[in-house]
């Protein structure tokens, strides 16, 4: 094979040098390739100040168009002038975004258009960048498979004899763009967008030519019209062959000596990045999942550490500076002792402080959790996560909505959606709910540090990996038994390398999540305290006025001490558990906040309350447990773990999975929980 | 073997990033991003860690999988 063209002419695969002529109509030419390829840069060169920039037709992209001249004036040659299109930088036709479909677009319409007899005459200049040729030739196929006429123009050639990972490096440019025509087939130019877009001339020349004379690229077949995913893979393997072959090709031109060109990269050597010596650690199973762990029981640290004072202070500013001068307030108004004043102080107010001791531990988690995710840590936890998972028979690919899991159940299950198959959509739809969900965390925390402060971390820790736990026996169970016809498919992850996080996206990140969660989870727990206080305000024994009514005369009251005998095994049968886990139906944030309500309204008029939440948790944990308060505390946690997330959870599972799944996995979870609970309280007083 | 079944297979077994699936298997890194970005636009690859612990989408790039969430963004 003969590798190389004519020097001082433009570098035809098979043509040769073209003939100008002038062009009747003007000739459209689409600048297509990669981002950073220096595409817009030869695009100002070619055009100048001939340029305007409009939006493509229904999009907000914006598209440069501009006026491609060439000959004239002091010039042998005549005026030629061409109207060319800057179009979106973008890696594939397949396309991702806007911006690549406006590409994708742009390129299968001049396709379109040739083919139509008396159709606008058109080329696209493919851009490739030598520095990465391999990637760029990817493009170049998809492109050449459209059946568009074509000519590459090669950028980036002087940077590619210094990029180590180049396979044709190092190169002469007119040699590496020689090599490259003869193996297209089609016109390749050397231009330099650093020089005033040297090469333009002969890419001008290229262009007209090739519109004349349309040439395919050598090796390349329109693929099938409507390819399934099975002949995409199959299509996938070809081009990618293609790539190869004509990497092969080149390097086989640029370095002919024996031995010194077996293949596209043979003998070729990457430095070990800090990326690669890390991950040899992390990546490995018998240290990533340790190392994993002290991360997550590190996190917990520092959430209960940092976040329990300002917690603790906000709880005490809300309950007691605030509430008095409201009351106060109300008294000015003669409203004092009115129900108007229950409602406001012990329904809205509360409401209010609940919402707003969460935001320290909101905003500690999201900001650890955004640090391990922008340093790439999460994903290497997520990979070696999807080993285990797949070692005991599930599909990798529900590792995803099982993570999305821990931050919220919600989109967990939505996310299940992007399972192939119905029966992998719903095992990983009955095992979402028992990931912990960021709202339990607030109920961690409160109990935690009220009844284990010396290592609420520890406990917190603990809950997570129980959860863990708890998913993989259910797995485990549910595999073995109702889905024994799923089986586990491979999950391919990509993990991005090691960054150091950007401190400032960090902190807007951080605010934009708390504040999406006081208008948005803020707005459910203060509308749930509004119906509590209203339950508890509405007398169902004894005579009482509207807001002046004793918590076991309330509706609110009779309805938990129904429930209550049933969770006494578990040692939190006593009235204001059991409320609370009435009204965590509606979302776990809700559980701290209904306890802080009953409290209060336990007490009504009491100037001074016996005691903060956390005395009065464990005096009622302790009285209902027998004096062992700490292992009820814990059944608690566990039972808040393994019960229904949420009703909104519940409405997506019967969306998804309709009502006879939903109602046998809101059963399960209310035994299940049960179950365990009075387990760990059994075990737990006995120690 | 071709580089798209090699880059697969590795990537399945062992993970990592582009650049250490290219030291491995001594491909160009170019040519390995370009194989697992094809993958990930036929969807048979996934890019790990685009979860929800930092940060929320916002506007039309918004996911399906965020449609509900408490804590997404307008």
């Amino acid at each position: 094979m003969s590798c190389h063209g004519p020097a001082s002419t433009p570098v035809h695969g098979r043509c040769g040098s073209a003939t100008l002529a002038p062009l009747s109509a003007p000739l459209r030419v689409l600048l297509v390739g990669g981002p950073n390829v220096g595409k817009s840069t030869l695009f100002n060169a070619l055009t100048g100040a001939r340029q305007h920039t409009t939006n493509a037709p229904g999009t907000t992209v914006e598209l440069a168009t501009g006026t491609w001249r060439t000959g004239g004036q002091r010039t042998a040659d005549p005026a030629t002038e061409r109207v060319i299109v800057d179009l979106p930088g973008s890696y594939s036709l397949l396309a991702r975004s806007s911006d690549e479909q406006v590409t994708a677009d742009a390129v299968r319409e001049l396709a379109g258009s040739i083919v139509d007899v008396g159709g606008q005459p058109g080329v696209v200049v493919v851009v490739l960048d030598a520095t990465a040729l391999t990637r760029s030739l990817y493009l170049l196929a998809q492109v050449a498979e459209t059946g568009v006429p074509l000519v590459v123009a090669l950028t980036m050639v002087d940077l590619a004899s210094k990029a180590t990972d180049s396979p044709t490096s190092p190169m002469e440019p007119g040699a590496l763009a020689a090599a490259l025509a003869t193996s297209l087939g089609v016109p390749v130019l050397p231009v330099n967008t650093r020089n005033r877009g040297a090469g333009g001339l002969r890419l001008a020349d290229a262009v007209d030519a090739i519109a004349e004379h349309p040439m395919r690229v050598t090796g390349i077949d329109p693929p099938a019209p409507v390819p399934d995913l099975v002949q995409e893979l199959a299509h996938a393997e070809t081009l990618f062959a293609w790539v190869e072959h004509v990497v092969e090709q080149v390097t086989s031109c640029l370095r002919p000596e024996p031995g010194s060109a077996t293949g596209v990269i043979s003998g070729r050597r990457l430095r070990r990045t800090f990326s690669d010596r890390v991950d040899t650690v992390l990546l490995n199973p018998w240290a990533g999942v340790p190392a994993f762990l002290a991360v997550v029981w590190l996190l917990f640290e520092l959430t209960s550490r940092f976040a329990a004072p300002l917690q603790a202070f906000i709880g005490h500013l809300v309950n007691g500076p605030l509430a008095s001068a409201l009351t106060w307030a109300l008294g000015l108004v003669g409203l004092a002792d009115s129900w108007v004043q229950g409602l406001l102080v012990d329904g809205l107010l509360v409401g209010v402080g609940t919402v707003l001791t969460f935001l320290p531990v909101m905003a500690v988690m999201f900001a650890a959790l955004g640090l391990l995710e922008d340093s790439g840590y999460l994903a290497r936890a997520a990979f070696v996560a999807d080993r285990a998972m797949r070692s005991l028979g599930l599909d990798g690919r529900a590792l995803l909505p099982l993570i999305v899991g821990f931050g919220c159940n919600l989109p967990a299950l939505a996310a299940t959606r992007t399972l192939p198959h119905a029966r992998q959509r719903l095992l990983t739809g009955l095992l979402i709910p028992l990931t912990s969900c960021s709202a339990r965390l607030t109920v961690y925390v409160l109990l935690a540090g009220t009844f284990f402060p010396q290592h609420a971390g520890t406990v917190i820790f603990g809950m997570y990996l129980a959860s863990v736990m708890l998913v993989f026996g259910g797995g485990l169970l549910l595999r073995r038994t109702a889905f024994r016809d799923v089986h586990a498919e491979p999950l391919i992850l990509v993990l991005p390398p090691y960054q150091r996080p950007h401190l400032r996206t960090l902190g807007m990140s951080v605010r934009l999540r708390v504040g999406a969660f006081v208008t948005g989870a803020g707005k459910i727990i203060v509308g749930t305290m509004l119906v509590v206080w209203v339950l508890m305000a509405l007398p169902v024994a004894g005579q009482h006025a509207v807001g002046h009514v004793p918590v076991a005369d309330s509706l609110y009251g009779r309805a938990a001490s129904g429930i209550a005998p049933v969770l006494a095994p578990a040692g939190f049968g006593n009235d204001h558990a059991s409320a609370a886990l009435i009204t965590g139906f509606v979302a776990k944030e809700v559980v701290v906040g209904s306890f802080a309500q009953s409290y209060a309204v336990a007490k009504p008029g009491d100037a001074a309350r016996p005691g903060s939440l956390g005395e009065q948790l464990r005096a009622s944990f302790d009285e209902s447990s027998g004096g062992h308060g700490g292992a009820a505390a814990l059944a608690f946690m566990v039972f808040v773990l393994a019960y229904t997330p949420c009703v909104a959870a519940l409405a997506e599972q019967r969306h998804l999975f309709g009502w006879r799944p939903m109602v046998s996995a809101l059963g399960a979870q209310l035994a299940g929980a049960w179950l365990l609970a009075a387990l760990v309280f059994q075990v737990g007083s006995r120690l | 073997m071709s580089a798209w079944a090699v880059v697969l297979d590795d990537v399945t077994a062992r993970g990592g990033t582009p650049a250490q699936v290219a030291t491995r298997l001594g491909l160009p890194i170019p040519l390995v991003q370009a194989v697992l970005d094809h993958a990930e636009r036929l969807g048979v690859v996934a890019v790990a860690g685009r979860g929800c612990g930092s940060g929320c989408p916002t506007g039309p790039e918004l996911p399906a999988t965020c449609a509900g969430c408490p804590l997404s963004l307008p």
